[in-house]
């Protein structure tokens, strides 16, 4: 038997001049307070210092700015236009009708009129100016609602399967999902002395009996599926539950470890990763677990170099069998061998659907997720309206989409009332592939995008539209994904499109993803325009159109194409 | 008087139209347009060869139709870049930084801030080593806030020490530079007895007389003094010149 040295030397076990320069910020934080409360109180800036920035993720908070109007500003010797995006915690996606109220009110005083339901179930403020977090984070604290982890180099919101056929098996997933983030979320009271006022109380215990001072490397994300759906892309997560379930509901999961979309350009050492399925657990066995794979990516991760400080890339510098036995000694007991499972696809389901249990679930189509007043399509209004009389609850899904949930079939036709009110009925009536598109924000307000996303991919959608028309697919459910820039928030290399952005109006296509997400797909053509990008797509369509395989999906087909070209 | 300050020489030919003048026969009898004076807002220490202004264009409304300031609306709308307009300087002996060791307040509000960029840019010159204290106030932090990476700049660098700002229209009470002193109060006075020159640039109308209160009431808190004996106090500062108005 043969021991593998492992190298420790770019992980927590070194002193703090040996790391990178976020970790001498995060450990002299004093867990996360910093100078962020004298900083809300500056006038001179609408924004906060560098440090403050840094820490405010992990509240839950970015500080971005209009960039569409930067350079104006930069004329007028004005700083940028700073504002704040506010990322919610809500483990699951799941949200009451009183929730989501209160986040339409929010959104009306102080986030632009407008709501972002993200890629990870959950919503986002933008638009919000310094002086109006504190309200919006006491607001949401009214319904029991924080941002506490909701960005930052911690252990950020869990993911939940938003509508399996089995209605008890969803209670249950979410109250996992919940308990879940609650357990790995920072435990600092700094949270509640900035956003709550509360009295700072003197203390000797340890503030972070698991993340310590220097929390985590990077992000790490979780997220729980229930077979068939993928919806969450589990081979996206740090670590992702498959559900296995049986006659008396959820029995324990599937692992999987080290999965990731980010990518930072021009660092070729940087690459998206499908996770690995290490091994089946019981149920009982799942906070442990999560304890001991997130304690590992804690002690092992690279926190040198930050672009390779996701857990991805940990797993692949020290062996997945290195990291899946460090898991196992830290859980107290090894992972049984996988149960079979079976994921068909990553996308949602729409319009009415009867529950097991009598109600109705309705799945409403909201493009890239932006809720807001549009002509003819009143959005936000039509669902402040539904939440004003719905007696189950409303989901976020991972594709950013809304399931209006638990509809008795007394309320059914007042919700449909309403649906066609606000011109929300048949929202689903639109192509395949615009049902199953998904657009990061990106301008103007992420401060990492490098080209539209949210504001164009509609657009270019129209125009590949006309692309199926022409060859019969109009129906063909085929995934589209776009993000501004390479980190991908929209999940975009596992899409069977997927286009990142380069520069305005560039982009790099990526083809042949797996229909739910099971394979990455491939760097196609490197920073084109739109014009070459229908080009390629037009080709490609076609071709498909008339050759592919019964039932064969577009991913498939162009990977199998892809390849012959290669070899050829 | 109230009736020429609210009609201009188109309004009231318009309402009391003449027949037989002619536009050339007008204007003839018509004086000069005044030259307007403005502060300079730059050092030459530090630009060189070239004069900077801060112009606020000024806009009403009069009798139904928007009306625009025949100055700054001529330099903000009208001239084109690269083009030359007559000027001249006229000097203003009353209104002078003080040697480079002695702490300055600076309350320039809205276009009244002009001088104090050309006071930070000449300490800037000179590697002044003495303290500064800039009070600036304008309507809205988000459009108005002139000259704003310019002070975050100085902040950062220490030629500006303080920046104190009230933006009046972005809360539902009206904050003003006077209301920003007056909570500076105790701060304000230790400069002033450390022997600060104290500075007003802007409106003359209500901000120097809500300034020149606010300094008096300041005094009068901070160094336990009689009203009497605040108001001899700041006669005083502008006896030895520590106390500089430039009011329009």
């Amino acid at each position: 038997m043969t021991t593998r040295t492992i190298d420790r030397s770019t992980d927590l076990s070194q002193a703090l001049d040996k790391l990178g320069p976020d970790e001498t910020l995060k450990y002299n934080s004093d867990y996360l307070r910093g100078h962020i409360a004298s900083d809300l109180l500056d006038r001179i800036t609408g924004g906060v210092t560098f440090a403050s920035n840094k820490l405010m993720k992990f509240h839950g908070i970015y500080q971005q700015d209009d960039r569409d109007i930067r350079d104006e500003r930069r004329r007028q010797k004005l700083e940028p236009a700073l504002t704040f995006m506010v990322r919610v915690r809500l483990p699951g996606g799941v949200c009451t009708p009183e929730q989501w109220l209160k986040i339409d009110e929010l959104a009306q005083t102080h986030g632009g009129n407008t709501i972002r339901l993200t890629t990870r179930q959950t919503f986002q403020f933008h638009w919000i100016v310094k002086e109006d977090i504190k309200p919006t984070i006491e607001g949401l604290h009214d319904v029991l609602l924080d941002t506490i982890a909701a960005c930052g180099d911690d252990s950020r919101g869990v993911m939940a399967t938003a509508d399996p056929a089995d209605s008890d098996i969803h209670a249950e997933v979410a109250e996992l999902s919940k308990q879940l983030s609650d357990h790995v979320i920072p435990k600092t009271r700094a949270y509640h002395e900035i956003w709550y006022g509360e009295e700072r109380v003197a203390t000797s215990e340890n503030e972070e009996p698991f993340y310590g001072k220097q929390y985590l490397p990077r992000k790490f994300k979780i997220g729980f599926v229930v077979p068939p759906s993928n919806d969450i892309d589990v081979y996206t997560q740090d670590l992702g539950f498959i559900a296995v379930t049986g006659p008396n509901g959820i029995e324990g999961f599937n692992v999987t470890i080290g999965g990731g979309m980010g990518r930072t350009d021009n660092e070729p050492t940087t690459y998206p990763r499908l996770a690995d399925v290490v091994g089946f657990i019981p149920k009982d066995r799942l906070l442990a677990c999560a304890d001991a794979v997130m304690g590992v990516q804690r002690d092992y991760g690279n926190r040198v170099v930050r672009a390779r400080a996701r857990f991805k890339y940990t797993i692949d510098d020290k062996g997945l069998d290195f990291i899946k036995s460090e898991i196992e000694q830290r859980m107290g007991a090894p992972f049984e061998s996988a149960r079979p499972f079976d994921l068909t696809t990553n996308g949602d389901g729409f319009g009415w659907r009867q529950t097991d249990r009598g109600t109705w679930n309705y799945g409403l189509f909201i493009a890239n997720g932006r809720v807001s007043d549009l002509p003819g399509r009143d959005i936000m209004t039509g669902l402040r309206e539904i939440a004003k009389v719905l007696s189950g609850n409303l989901r976020l899904t991972p594709n950013q989409n809304l399931i209006i949930a638990g509809v008795t079939p007394e309320d059914k036709p007042q919700i449909e009332a309403l649906l066609a009110k606000h011109g929300l009925a048949e929202s689903d009536k639109t192509s395949s592939l615009r049902l199953n598109s998904i657009a990061c924000v990106a301008l103007p307000t992420c401060p990492l995008a490098m080209a539209e996303a949210e504001r164009y991919l509609p657009d270019l959608i129209t125009k590949i539209e006309a692309i199926l028309e022409q060859n019969g697919l109009a129906q063909e459910p085929i995934t589209i994904r776009m993000s501004g820039c390479p980190n991908g928030c929209s999940r975009p290399y596992v899409s069977e499109i997927a286009l990142t952005g380069r520069a305005p109006g560039k982009y790099n296509l990526y083809l042949g993803g797996g229909f739910h997400g099971e394979r990455l797909n491939s760097l196609y053509a490197e920073n084109i325009g739109e014009e070459r990008i229908l080009e390629i797509l037009s080709e490609k369509l076609s071709t498909y159109a008339n050759e592919r395989a019964p039932g064969e999906r577009f991913g498939d087909f162009v990977t199998r194409m892809i390849d012959r070209e290669r070899a050829a | 008087m109230k009736f020429l300050y609210e009609h201009h020489i188109v309004d009231i030919i318009r309402r009391f139209p003449v027949a037989g003048v002619e536009a050339d026969s007008l204007l003839a009898g018509l004086r000069p347009l005044q030259p307007r004076l403005y502060s300079l807002a730059s050092s030459q220490a530090l630009v060189g060869n070239e004069a900077h202004l801060t112009v606020a264009r000024v806009r009403y409304e009069l009798h139904g139709t928007a009306r625009g300031g025949v100055a700054t609306t001529q330099i903000a709308d009208r001239l084109e870049m690269g083009s030359t307009i007559p000027v001249y300087v006229q000097e203003n002996p009353h209104f002078r930084l003080p040697a480079d060791d002695v702490p300055i307040i600076m309350v320039g509000p809205g276009t009244g801030v002009a001088p104090f960029r050309a006071f930070l840019q000449e300490r800037e010159a000179r590697a002044a080593a003495g303290r500064s204290w800039l009070f600036f106030g304008e309507r809205n932090f988000r459009s108005d806030f002139l000259y704003q990476v310019e002070w975050q700049e100085w902040l950062d660098e220490g030629v500006l020490s303080r920046l104190d700002v009230a933006f009046s229209r972005d809360a539902s009470s009206k904050t003003y530079v006077q209301h920003r002193m007056r909570e500076q109060s105790r701060n304000l006075f230790a400069w002033l007895e450390e022997g600060a020159h104290f500075y007003v640039c802007g409106d003359g109308k209500a901000m120097a007389r809500d300034v020149h209160e606010a300094l008096i009431g300041i005094v009068e808190h901070e160094g336990g003094r009689s009203r009497e004996a605040a108001e001899d106090y700041i006669r005083n500062l502008a006896a030895e010149h520590r106390y500089q108005r430039d009011v329009y």
